[in-house]
């Protein structure tokens, strides 16, 4: 009974052992089993099945037992057992690695110490193939695609040294081979930089090839984008600062300009000071001017945009440039632009004419010519960044060219800095550029320079492009200065100096007023006697709350107060909204606009 | 049987377990647990043919034998595990510049 059990177990141990080595044979290539690991694998199943096979002999009494045999069989197994594992793992790692090899996303060979290339992959037979027009069976060594890749010998024995040398540190170390940069001579004749590294696999090399050309061209055309927009952000954070200090000079200029006026009204005109304040007047004038230009360049100063036909705009400057550049240059123009239009204030489109004819002027130092021309153009997506900052569509091109020195790049690099000059002291403000440089890119425009030294220098200004009828001439201001009837204004203004002129020159105007400081004092004055208020005159910049908000806490009151907003510097608070500019004095201002404004408002509708 | 050839054997078969512990971590192999089952329970099946010498004869002939059978299960599910899946295209050869 005992010994039936026994044989029973050992029959179906050796059915399994044998079906188990049937599997393994018919099945073998569904799992990475090499000859190495496939044959200890069957031969060990076989083996256990020899020994329940003499169990069963054993206890069935059929022969006499095989235990030596047995022992000896036990032994051998578990040997073999362990080989086929052993050998099964080395197998799997051998399947990983040509796996890794033929689908590696770069180019790879494996190479023998005495050169000659074992095993290349996909990626390198295809660079093979398009680079070079060879296949791999035509470099059979590593000397024969030396020979192929630097045609130069003294180049190609360089890196053949330099080569054997980093294989030797890297087999001595255990290290990978340390990569290095090489420009490799393509069958067109290009050149290619590939990055070489590679690896010691037990006695050869696995080599790798990366192609790195275009990744230096991204590299070289991201670092000119970095300058152009460190540039780019250097002379935003100058206009930022000059923009700031040009709006605290304006409210003093409107003081000096509005108090001398007013000194002037109430002298003769015989009187001997007159002269000397006329003087004053006159130089608080220019340096207003030169606010102006910094705020321009600032971008803060918002101009009243009309459609300009370009070339009518430019043919009706060319008289006033002909006067400007002098006798012994020549002007010539050459309108191209027919039909062209955009969409800016109309001065400071003369003033972009004016300032590069200036400019060129300047820039040729006896005889010249200077040649203006327009023309129609548009950018696509390739000349967008090669202009820099361009968005792509339709431009007109205003193009200023001269014979003059020209510059060298160290110049141009600054030129349209504000105050950056190459005239002699006090022959220049160094804003003539920086001016034109803010308008352009107030108006969405580019500019481009091309100069050479000894040759002259081209601007070119390109402005978006506008489809609309040419904006018509704005009515004059009225001769006389209209005068107030009475009305009761609330003038808000923090600085005390600009506060007191206004109190000034409204009285003198003939209107009654109340000062409030700050925005909330002008708000209490609203609750105190609102009703009767007529007009709100304020400054846009104020601590606290700007000029816009305030009209607007003041309309849910008192809605019938009407409003001027006043200021040397409107930034962004009024931008966009062309309707205000109709309720907007630009400082400083002098007692005419002062009052021809206050008309405007409390008589419009 | 020289008690001592069986000590011998089993003695190598243990000396075995930690070898095939350490071989059969890779999780990419697959049957490696079944595999290692069948080895265990071999290992088993010597040491019961070791102590039938001693006690309970038959008892533990009976588990000699048992653990054979057992072992020799698991063998055959880890050789069907080893092979499962579907069959694998040819294997990716790279180019022979020969």
């Amino acid at each position: 009974m005992h010994d039936d059990l026994i044989v029973s177990f050992n029959l179906v141990a050796l059915a399994a052992f044998v079906a188990a080595a049937v599997v393994a044979a018919r099945r073998r290539h569904r799992a990475d089993i090499g000859g190495s690991a496939f044959v200890p694998l069957v031969g060990s199943l076989l083996l256990y099945a020899f020994i329940v096979s003499s169990n069963v002999v054993e206890h069935a009494d059929i022969t006499a037992s095989f235990d030596p045999l047995e022992d000896i069989a036990e032994v051998v197994f578990t040997f073999m057992f362990l080989f086929f594992v052993n050998n099964w793992r080395k197998d799997r790692s051998e399947a990983r690695f040509r796996a890794l090899f033929v689908s590696a996303p770069l180019a790879l060979a494996e190479v023998a110490p005495d050169g000659r290339v074992l095993e290349v992959n996909q990626i390198l037979t295809e660079q093979l193939r398009q680079l070079f027009g060879m296949a791999v069976a035509d470099v059979p060594t590593m000397a024969a695609w030396l020979a192929v890749a630097y045609p130069d010998p003294a180049y190609r024995a360089e890196v053949e040294a330099a080569w054997a040398e980093r294989v030797r540190e890297a087999f001595a170390s255990g290290r990978p081979i340390a990569a290095e940069e090489r420009d490799v001579t393509c069958a067109d004749g290009t050149l290619r930089r590939f990055l070489v590294g590679g690896n010691p696999i037990g006695e050869n090399v696995l080599v790798s090839f990366v192609d790195v050309t275009d990744r230096l061209r991204s590299q070289a055309e991201t670092a000119r984008l970095q300058e152009q927009l460190l540039q780019a952000q250097k002379l935003e954070a100058i206009g930022v600062l000059a923009g700031g200090v040009a709006h605290d000079f304006n409210n003093m200029l409107g003081a000096i300009i509005g108090f001398t006026e007013l000194t002037m009204d109430e002298l003769e005109v015989s009187h001997p000071v007159r002269p000397n304040l006329v003087e004053i007047l006159t130089a608080a004038q220019k340096s207003a001017t030169l606010t102006r230009q910094l705020l321009t360049f600032a971008r803060k100063q918002k101009g009243t945009p009309t459609t300009v036909g370009v070339d009518r705009a430019v043919g009706d400057l060319l008289g006033m440039l002909r006067r400007m550049i002098g006798e012994n240059i020549e002007l010539a123009w050459q309108p191209g632009a027919e039909g062209g239009t955009v969409r800016m204030d109309p001065t400071q489109f003369d003033q972009i004419v004016a300032n590069l004819c200036v400019n060129a002027r300047d820039a040729i130092s006896d005889v010249g010519r200077i040649t203006v021309a327009t023309s129609l153009t548009s950018i696509d997506a390739t000349s967008a960044a090669v202009i820099g900052d361009a968005a792509p569509g339709e431009y007109v091109l205003i193009s200023v060219t001269d014979t003059g020195c020209g510059m060298d790049k160290a110049t141009k690099a600054h030129i349209f800095e504000p105050f950056f000059t190459t005239k002699a002291p006090g022959q220049g403000t160094g804003l003539g550029l920086a001016t034109v440089y803010g308008i352009v890119k107030q108006a969405d425009g580019r500019i481009a320079v091309y100069s050479e030294p000894g040759v002259g220098t081209t601007f070119n200004v390109f402005l978006p492009r506008h489809l609309g009828e040419v904006g018509l001439v704005s009515p004059t201001a009225p001769a006389e200065v209209p005068r107030g009837r009475g009305e009761r204004v609330l003038v808000v203004e923090d600085d005390p100096l600009v506060a007191r002129m206004c109190a000034t020159m409204l009285e003198r105007l003939g209107y009654t007023y109340v000062v409030a400081t700050s925005p909330r004092e002008a708000l209490r004055l609203i609750d105190v006697d609102g009703a009767h208020l007529d007009l709100l005159l304020t400054d846009v910049i104020m601590p606290e709350m700007n000029g816009r908000e305030l009209r607007a806490r003041i309309a849910q009151v008192c809605p019938q107060i009407k409003h001027v907003f006043m200021s040397g510097y409107t930034a962004d608070i009024l931008a966009g909204d062309e309707a205000h500019a109709d309720h907007f004095l630009r400082k400083p201002f002098a007692i005419r606009e002062l009052g021809v404004k206050l008309r405007q408002v409390l008589d419009a509708a | 049987m020289a008690p001592s050839t069986e000590v011998f054997v089993l003695v190598i078969f243990l000396c075995g377990l930690p070898f095939f512990h350490a071989m059969l971590r890779d999780p990419a192999l697959r049957g490696r647990r079944l595999f290692f089952l069948a080895y265990v329970l071999l290992t088993v099946s010597n040491v019961a043919t070791v102590l039938e010498e001693w006690w309970a004869h038959d008892a533990f002939d009976t588990c000699e034998h048992l653990a054979i059978m057992l072992g020799a299960a698991a063998m055959l599910g880890a050789v069907v595990q080893l092979t499962a899946g579907p069959p694998r295209p040819a294997r990716a050869r790279p180019v022979d510049p020969a």
